[in-house]
């Protein structure tokens, strides 16, 4: 009876540094991931394909690809990718307007559909440094003429044309 | 009693508000039921000036793959182009072949094609010592104001090889994508900003009246013309390439697409309007139209 209540006294006392443990480990891992423009193209890609190498951030393996991936994304829909077949944002001239206002739409495709429009995808070797630097760099060859055809049939851009 | 009341109140409430949804829905399918049209775009060979697109095509093997490749880009992305080659056949026989001037044939080309815009295609073969390689050129440009609206160059990696075909085939297939997409953004600014048409004002032989004719309250006829240009552009937005006594060039104004009721813009409309703003100034004038190209004679 005894030891049960000093046991009970004990994890009570425990119970606010476990969570304070908890929360700053799920602020830790939150800071760790980022999005950035550190996505470049590796060579040039027969039409409707882009093949990039994108750099992923985190503390975790799995965090630090699913960054890269996110990242390479992004950077396609928002900015384009230099000397590739998407040099210009996929989202148009008003690419932050159009992510802004389907925000939610985009957030489901990053978290399940993603992976869809991946054709091949090499991870180098994962290696947690520092928070400025990335810790993997993802090679992605991306069916860009799917991804595209994808934000068309969700009305997020039109089809081309007028 | 008052329970009743409130549950009254709240059904008309939600009445209100599903005749709202159903008529807000209504409206955007009446909108988007009519489709906006779209352009014709022709793809082309890019000739020297002593060279006829004819002679081009039959001559340049290379030339004609470029052009297949770029035509089959635009048919990926549903958007049909117009066969050069049937528009050629076409025009065989017609007085395109009666000239003697190669650009002038072009010209005549691009405009019985009807066309709204077309893409000249230049292929160049390079060779060296470290290997053979093709240079591309596409070029998008409006048939009736002559704007460009796209440029890409690539070339293609060299190899030791004389199967130029290949070579064209690689060098295209890797700048389609993100010339349509410049292309693209051009469609985006018309969608926003209007389209372009450009407009010539010119005056019959016998017309009394000319550009420097002038009002009672001392406008000029250019002047009157520049205000009703003001007011009817798509933004106020146009440019008088240059004005004389007996002509006005308009080389470029924007229209919108879509009238303020969803209906697709007619040139035909603006034309008219503006004939009949002439009318009230007490100017008889004939048209033609030629596309996005308009041609007003003041007699």
């Amino acid at each position: 009876m005894q030891i049960n209540q000093i046991s009970k006294v004990t994890s009570l006392k425990t119970l606010p540094l476990l969570l304070l443990l908890f929360v700053s480990l799920i602020v830790f891992s939150c800071k760790t991931s980022k999005l950035t423009g550190e996505t470049m193209l590796i060579e040039p890609s027969p039409s409707g394909q882009l093949y990039v190498l994108a750099g992923g951030y985190g503390n975790m393996k799995e965090a630090s690809v699913n960054n890269a991936i996110q990242n390479a994304f992004m950077n396609i829909l928002l900015q384009g990718i230099p000397e590739s077949n998407q040099s210009t944002p996929l989202l148009g001239n008003n690419a932050q307007d159009v992510y802004a206002s389907n925000r939610g739409f985009f957030d489901k495709l990053f978290e399940n559909d993603i992976e869809r429009f991946i054709l091949d995808k090499k991870v180098s070797n994962f290696k947690f440094l520092n928070l400025n630097e990335p810790s993997t760099n993802v090679k992605l060859k991306i069916n860009l003429n799917a991804f595209r055809s994808h934000l068309e049939q969700k009305g997020i851009i039109r089809a081309f044309g007028l | 009693m008052e329970k009743r009341t409130i549950m009254i109140s709240k059904i008309k409430f939600i009445l209100v508000l599903l005749m709202t949804v159903t008529l807000s829905t209504t409206g955007i399918s009446q909108e988007q039921k009519t489709k906006k049209i779209q352009p014709k775009i022709m793809v082309i060979p890019y000739t020297p000036a002593d060279r006829s697109i004819a002679d081009e095509l039959n001559r340049n093997d290379l030339s004609r793959l470029a052009i297949s490749r770029v035509k089959e880009a635009f048919d990926k992305r549903n958007f049909p182009t117009v066969d050069l080659n049937a528009k050629l056949k076409l025009l065989q026989n017609d007085r395109v072949m009666e000239l003697e001037n190669q650009a002038s044939i072009k010209q005549e080309l691009i405009e019985l094609s009807g066309a709204d815009m077309y893409i000249e295609t230049e292929t160049t073969i390079n060779r060296s010592n470290g290997g053979n390689s093709v240079t591309i050129i596409l070029s998008a440009y409006d048939a009736f104001t002559g704007v460009s609206l796209a440029n890409k160059s690539g070339v293609s990696p060299r190899f030791y090889t004389e199967s130029f075909e290949k070579l064209v085939e690689k060098a295209v297939s890797e700048m389609t994508d993100d010339f349509m997409n410049t292309l693209q953004l051009r469609f985006d600014d018309m969608n926003a900003n209007g389209r372009m048409l450009a407009m010539n004002i010119t005056f019959s032989e016998d017309s009394e009246y000319d550009m420097d004719y002038e009002f009672g309250d001392l406008d000029l006829l250019s002047d009157k013309i520049e205000d009703w240009l003001e007011n009817n552009s798509y933004g106020s937005y146009y440019h008088i390439q240059g004005v004389t006594a007996t002509k006005m060039i308009v080389d470029e104004m924007r229209v919108p697409l879509k009238t303020e009721n969803g209906k697709n813009f007619r040139v035909s409309k603006f034309v008219q309007k503006f004939r009949k703003y002439l009318k009230k100034l007490g100017l008889d004038t004939s048209r033609d139209l030629q596309g996005g190209r308009i041609f007003i004679t003041i007699q």
